[in-house]
C-alpha cells in the first residue's frame, strides 16, 4: 500500500466521509486545529526566544520548560489529533501538490530537533538552572525550532492556495 | 527595546507578504474564466458533497455520440444546504443542466452558478464573492 492508497482509504472510511460531509464538525475541527496552535506553536515560540536569549532572560530554561511543558504537550496533542482528522476529511488531494508532504517532512525535522534538545540538555542541570547560559548549541536548536515550526504553520496555510482539486 | 521592535516589524512584514501573495485563495478568478460562460446538460455520475468545496460530476453526450465527464465546483455542504441542495437532490442518474464558468486550464472542469433539474427546479449555487454569478438571481419556487 502506497501513501496515496492510504490517504484514499482514510478518505473513504466512515470517519473520513462523516467529517468531509459534515455541516459543522469540519469547520469546528479546523477551528480547534488553529486555536490549539496558541498552546503548541505559541508557547514553543516563547521557549525558542528564551533559548536564543531574546525573551525572558531572567527565567531559567529548566523552570520555563517545567512550567510550560504540560500546556505545550496538551497544545501539540490537540493540534496533532485535529490534524489527523483533517487528513481523514481531505484525503488524497492533500498529496496533489508538494505542500503537504513538505509540511510533514518539516514536522519530522522539528520533532527530531526537539528530541535532540531533550537528549542533550534534558538533564544538564548547569544549563537548565541558568549556571551555564548562553550555550551556542541550545541557541541553534532554538533557531531550528523557530524556523521549522514557522515553516510548518505557513505551509499548512498554503495547502488550500496550492489546491490540487483539478 | 529597538531590537524587539525590529523583530516585530520583520514578523509583521513576513506575515503580511504571505497574505498578499495568497490573496487568490480559492477566489473564482484564480481557477475559472469569467469570459467563458458554459451551459451543459448531462447525467449525474458522482456527487462529492464535501468540505471545503463540493464537486458534481456528470456525463455529457458529445456530438459524435461519445460521453464526456465534466466536474463542477460548488460551495461547502453547509452553504449548499442553505440553498436547499442536499445529497438527495442530486442522486446518480439525475438529469441536470449546469450553468457556470469554465476552468482556465481548459479541461472538463467548471465553477457552477446554477443547477436545474429535469422538472425545472433550479438552485443558484454560485457563491465566490468575485464570481460573476454572485448577483441577484431569479428566485426559485
Amino acid at each position: 500500500m502506497n501513501l496515496h492508497d492510504l490517504f484514499q482509504a482514510m478518505y473513504e472510511s466512515c470517519l473520513g466521509t462523516a467529517l468531509a460531509e459534515s455541516l459543522y464538525v469540519y469547520p469546528l475541527v479546523e477551528g480547534i486545529h488553529l486555536l490549539s496552535l496558541a498552546f503548541s506553536f505559541g508557547l514553543i515560540v516563547l521557549v525558542d526566544f528564551r533559548l536564543l536569549g531574546i525573551a525572558l532572560p531572567s527565567l531559567p530554561v529548566g523552570e520555563m520548560l517545567k512550567q510550560l511543558r504540560p500546556w505545550m504537550i496538551g497544545g501539540f496533542t490537540a493540534t496533532f489529533v485535529t490534524g489527523i482528522l483533517l487528513m481523514f476529511a481531505l484525503g488524497p488531494k492533500l498529496l496533489a501538490t508538494f505542500i503537504f508532504p513538505l509540511k510533514l517532512l518539516v514536522i519530522l525535522l522539528a520533532a527530531l530537533n526537539a528530541i535532540w534538545f531533550e537528549w542533550k540538555f534534558g538533564r544538564d542541570q548547569d544549563y537548565l538552572t541558568g549556571r551555564k547560559d548562553p550555550v551556542v548549541s541550545a541557541k541553534i536548536a532554538g533557531a531550528i525550532s523557530l524556523a521549522s515550526w514557522s515553516t510548518v504553520v505557513v505551509l499548512g496555510r498554503l495547502i488550500p492556495y496550492f489546491d490540487g482539486s483539478f | 527595546m529597538p531590537y524587539n521592535k525590529l523583530l516585530q516589524l520583520a514578523l509583521v512584514g513576513i506575515v503580511s507578504s504571505f497574505s498578499i501573495n495568497s490573496s487568490a485563495h480559492h477566489a473564482f478568478s484564480a481557477e475559472f474564466d469569467a469570459n467563458q460562460p458554459i451551459e451543459l446538460k448531462g447525467v449525474v455520475s458522482k456527487l462529492e458533497l464535501v468540505n471545503p468545496h463540493s464537486w458534481l460530476y456528470f456525463d455529457v453526450s458529445t456530438e459524435n455520440g461519445e460521453k464526456a465527464t465534466w466536474g463542477f465546483e460548488f460551495g461547502s455542504p453547509f452553504s449548499l444546504k442553505q440553498k436547499g441542495l442536499t445529497k438527495s437532490t442530486l442522486p446518480i442518474g439525475t438529469e441536470v443542466t449546469v450553468k457556470g464558468y469554465r476552468a482556465k486550464n481548459g479541461l472538463n472542469f467548471g465553477y457552477a452558478v446554477s443547477v436545474t433539474l429535469a422538472d425545472g427546479k433550479s438552485f443558484v449555487t454560485g457563491g465566490a464573492p468575485d464570481a460573476p454569478a454572485a448577483q441577484p438571481a431569479p428566485s426559485t419556487p
